[in-house]
């Protein structure tokens, strides 16, 4: 809306409320927003530097790119290059974005038109990916980093390539008192330069977005500065205040102060790996942790960097570092339950021998890319997700093998409430158990909205209170939601609308599948305690017996006829070499197993051939009572 | 006020304010001409650096040697120093593109160069990317080349991680070793810290270009003093090499020594090419440290002096880096199998001194032949024309015609 036709629908709005005075008839009217908070947003909205890379990256799969190229000039963090080989834009695309920051293209019926969403479904990428970014603010990501950037874009097909240099203002809450509440902010100046293509690049494509000048506190934090700091400090005992970090990108001469020498890096990859093997070796100390069983798992062995490679590879919709879950198969040695709609326990799951949990399941998420994959490759680093969902037990346990969880899941919302509802919820899940998660960090969920997650792992499981602190960091969750739950993401992606009913559904869905789960697992455990009591007791069984007749033939020679047909479970033996035994007349007060070799033993001396039959069950009755109370 | 760190509140009122921007990254216009797009350097870029480029490419597709990108094709890795055109490197890449490689290029431009035209650089280097010259691992370091002398800088991190380069082409204007540098932060010093790591990480053969300016004044006298202690070296352990050197240098002068010090202490010709002949036979010392060779190819000179009188001042050097022999010695004779065949052959010092008696003076060589100024001319437009030049600074090149022609030094 213009601001004069903003204007005028106010003033129209007050002259009708002024009217109901006189007519008694209540005013009805819809709630709009003002465009002011954008202006906040252009400012920076995000809580740590990985969210703007995350950003960037994030709007270059929403353009359709396959591969992504970050540079991050570390260790200096001088300048940060994020270039991508997706659609680009035209010059009315950007013009479009530059105009309407929060209000995105994506998502709308205009995206077809400006090449930002595909036709007929303003909900998917050109390319057919689901869009990922809805607001149009991901670009002013940036603004976290720096207020000097460049943009290098074109479309395929475009004559034109084009370069806008944008720069922003410090967002001053001050000033825009001054202004009207409707007048449009300017949130900084953009110099745009455009210039023909030789014939040859006509079908080029891509945007990459040029960072100049980071902001120093941004640097810092990049550079771990305040560890490097602590690390230097002693405290009262006289250790440092902080250890230092494990593995880490290293520091250049004169940044801590102004003559401290360079502190070099310490890696987990070596200069010549590949960039999958740098991150598969990233994973492996990840994995290692800090070598100190007590520390909590906030990878703290890492610096920010790192750290920032981490976080950016769980967020982003990649492909997993060994493999997607859904395509566990049914001979991996991994039991698989359901969650059941009803009331019901979990039921295992008949995954046949070499087929996929996705085909079994017929599961979408993590299937094949429209647009051919996502490789997003940071300073030399291929990112991958780093979960890894082991095929056996990391710890021994009465479990017995990893055990997971698997849904489909469609909120049942009705027509009649879907609005209410927010529209409709879908998702697929699974909740993977082992004795032990590696790396710890991955132990908790994660919810992937378009296969994107900006809070990473939550360990507290959306707040489950049930006291499980042993099983819950035994637990790998991912939820792959397909619809909704992306209105139920604040603006800055890292939290959710704890009152929308998309968030509310699937915490309660998840707070349900995992009290299955332990159901399940505890049940698994009590059926192996079982199966090891049976086994203790036939074992226990095979032990009396041996030792009895042991006795019977040192007493009588190994020719002697055995004393009776075998050692029965069920019923005391009553007849031990032709000696008979009354136990029809005697309770018995031990295991038939304990009197049978008892009377064995008694008979092997001639003991019992002197009483009665009934006097014989008796004695073995009152020797059973005397070993068993001593037990 | 301060707290006890000794951190003054202007300190952090300091630290905590955005960059100040001085001039926005806006690229520049291409509107004007620069000295690299005179007829002469593209004589260099299209016969000297292309022409060696070629004849490796093949060399080490043919020996297999070569990794394989991400893209399924031979990687060549290129170290440059690509102003803001990126000429060189549209060139290498084609060379690769015929030969079924791609390139990667590795770039250091000093941020001194400010905003507007780094901004354009990443503009230039992005449409390159895009349009598949040069992979999308390429990059431009934002330093001076000569930082890379540290092995603590952070330039120097870069070289390691994006190396080892099969062609590294130093294209300075400045000086290799200016008199009142002290440090040890030169462009001499950063040849030897780029020889070193490629001599300790590089399989192949590599090929080094060397362009700088060197005259009388620009250049240390100790430096090329110690330049030249290699040839003297050289002359007095053989007698086929100072006889060559006298043959070049100084038949009026009675011995290498004396020779050396009236041409250390002249200008022009003579000084480009003794520095030339040290600067190979110094390269060639530290080649031989680790059992590598060095070829010298065919190289050229050419003037920047504005002083009236022609004065040749920029060397354009070529040398090929021989990677050491395969052969295995058998000190106790336990195999019965040869060595393998295969290593540096040859005298390279007598081929080094061939080769800067062969130096042609380009200046003279393209005002001498209209076909091949007008020939230069054209490519280079074509070029100027991709990387966005307007038209009329196209026009101007015609203004490089004449004046090349003339032999003009401006």
């Amino acid at each position: 809306m213009t601001t004069a036709a903003a204007q005028r629908g106010i003033e129209e709005l007050a002259g009708r409320i002024r009217a109901s005075a006189g007519t008694n008839q209540p005013v009805e009217t819809t709630l709009a927003t003002s465009e002011r908070i954008i202006a906040r947003v252009t400012d920076g909205i995000y809580r740590e530097p990985w969210a703007a890379f995350r950003e960037l990256i994030a709007n270059a799969y929403d353009a359709d790119a396959t591969r992504v190229v970050v540079e991050t000039g570390a260790p200096d963090f001088e300048q940060v290059t994020v270039r991508d080989n997706g659609n680009g834009m035209s010059p009315d695309t950007l013009a479009y974005v530059l105009r309407s920051i929060g209000g995105s293209s994506k998502r709308t019926q205009t995206g077809a038109a400006l090449h930002t969403s595909a036709v007929g479904d303003a909900d998917q990428s050109p390319g057919g990916r689901p869009l990922i970014g809805k607001i149009g603010i991901g670009l002013f990501a940036v603004a976290q980093l720096t207020q000097h950037f460049q943009i290098i874009t074109k479309a395929k097909g475009e004559r034109l390539r084009t370069s806008a240099t944008v720069k922003l203002k410090t967002h001053d809450e001050d000033r825009l008192k001054d202004s009207s509440a409707d007048s449009e902010y300017v949130a900084g100046s953009v110099t745009v330069t455009s210039e023909e293509v030789p014939e040859s690049e006509l079908q080029t494509h891509g945007t990459s977005v040029v960072l100049y000048a980071l902001r120093p506190e941004i640097r810092r934090v990049l550079q771990s500065m305040r560890r490097w700091e602590a690390t230097f400090a002693e405290g009262i005992d006289g250790k440092p205040v902080t250890e230092r970090p494990i593995y880490h990108i290293g520091v250049s001469a004169g940044v801590i102060s102004k003559n401290a020498r360079p502190i070099d890096s310490n890696l987990p990859w070596a200069e010549s790996d590949e960039p999958k093997e740098r991150f598969e070796k990233l994973f492996d100390a990840a994995a290692r942790g800090s070598g100190k069983s007590s520390k909590p798992a906030n990878l703290e062995h890492f610096d920010e960097y790192l750290r920032l490679i981490w976080k950016l590879s769980l967020s982003l919709p990649l492909g997993y570092i060994h493999g997607h879950p859904f395509e566990l198969s049914g001979d991996e040695g991994i039991i698989f339950y359901n969650v059941p709609d009803g009331r019901g326990q979990a039921v295992e799951i008949n995954v046949p021998a070499g087929q996929s949990l996705r085909s079994n399941l017929k599961l979408a998420a993590g299937g094949s890319d429209p647009c051919g994959g996502f490789t997003v490759l940071l300073d030399g680093i291929e990112l991958l997700r780093p979960i890894d969902l082991p095929k056996h037990l990391l710890k021994q346990s009465r479990v017995g093998a990893p055990v997971m969880m698997v849904s489909k899941e469609e909120a049942p919302f009705s027509d009649e409430v879907l609005e209410r509802a927010g529209g409709k919820l879908s998702f697929e899940a699974y909740l993977y158990w082992n004795s032990k998660i590696v790396p710890k960090d991955t132990a908790g969920v994660l919810l992937r909205v378009r296969d994107a997650s900006g809070t990473l792992f939550d360990p507290s499981f959306l707040n489950y209170q049930v006291s499980e602190q042993t099983r819950l960091r035994q637990i790998t969750a991912e939820i792959f939601v397909h619809d909704g739950l992306d209105s139920a993401i604040n603006i800055d992606r890292e939290s959710f609308n704890y009152s929308h009913p998309h968030f509310l559904y699937i915490q309660r869905w998840l707070h349900k599948a995992l009290r299955l789960l332990v159901n399940r697992l505890k049940a698994r455990a009590d059926e192996d305690l079982q199966r090891e009591r049976v086994r203790q007791a036939a074992e226990t069984r095979t032990s009396l017996a041996q030792s009895a007749m042991r006795v019977w033939s040192e007493r009588l020679g190994d020719s002697a006829d055995p004393p009776l047909a075998e050692f029965d479970n069920d019923s005391a033996a009553t007849d031990v070499g032709g000696t008979e035994i009354d136990w029809h007349n005697v309770p018995l007060q031990g295991t038939a197993e304990q009197a049978s070799a008892i009377a064995v033993v008694l008979e092997a001396y001639g003991v019992l051939s002197g009483l009665s039959a009934r006097n014989r069950a008796a004695l073995i009755n009152d020797i059973l009572r005397v070993l068993n109370s001593a037990s | 006020m301060t707290n006890d760190n000794g951190e003054t509140d202007q300190d952090i009122a300091g630290d905590v304010l955005p960059e100040t921007l001085d001039d926005t990254a806006v690229p520049v216009e291409l509107g004007e001409l620069f000295p690299w797009h005179r007829p002469r350097k593209q004589y260099i870029r299209h016969f000297q650096w292309v022409e060696y480029a070629k004849r490796l490419i093949g060399r080490l597709c043919d020996g297999h040697s070569l990794h394989t990108g991400p893209e399924g094709k031979n990687e060549i890795r290129y170290l440059t120093l690509p102003g803001t055109d990126y000429l060189d490197v549209r060139l290498i890449s084609a060379s690769c593109a015929d030969k079924g490689c791609v390139l990667t290029s590795t770039g250091f431009l000093a941020t001194e160069t400010g905003n507007p035209l780094k901004a354009r650089a990443e503009v230039r280097q992005d449409a390159l990317i895009k349009a598949g010259h040069i992979t999308d691992r390429s990059y431009t370091v934002w330093r001076r080349l000569e930082e890379v002398s540290s092995t603590a800088s952070n330039a120097y991190r870069e070289l390691r991680r994006r190396g080892p380069f099969h062609i590294v082409n130093i294209d300075a204007c400045g000086s290799p070793a200016p008199p009142t540098a002290a440090h040890a932060q030169r462009m001499v010093d950063a040849i030897y810290r780029i020889v070193e790591l490629q001599l300790s990480s590089s399989v192949s053969g590599w090929l080094m270009f060397v362009t700088v300016d060197v005259r009388n004044e620009s250049v240390s006298a100790e430096t090329l003093e110690k330049l030249t202690n290699a040839i003297r070296q050289n002359a007095t352990e053989s007698d086929a090499f100072r006889s060559g050197f006298m043959d070049l240098f100084g038949q009026e002068h009675a011995t290498v020594d004396a020779a050396i010090g009236k041409i250390s202490a002249d200008d022009g010709e003579g000084f480009v090419r003794l520095f030339s002949l040290g600067l190979a036979k110094w390269m060639l010392h530290l080649a031989l440290s680790k059992q590598w060779g060095l070829k010298m190819h065919s190289s050229y000179y050419y003037s920047t002096s504005d002083h009236p009188h022609h004065r040749p001042t920029m060397p354009c050097l070529a040398f090929e880096f021989v990677p050491p022999a395969p052969a295995l010695a058998d000190p106790f004779e336990v195999t019965n199998a040869e060595p393998a065949p295969g290593g540096p052959t040859g005298d390279f010092s007598l081929r080094a001194l061939d080769k800067v008696k062969a130096m042609e003076d380009l200046d003279a060589k393209v005002a001498g032949d209209s076909e091949l100024r007008h020939k230069l001319i054209d490519q280079t437009r074509e070029l100027l024309s991709e990387a966005g030049y307007a038209n009329a600074a196209l026009a101007k090149l015609d203004g490089f015609a004449a004046v090349e022609a003339g032999g003009s030094s401006s």
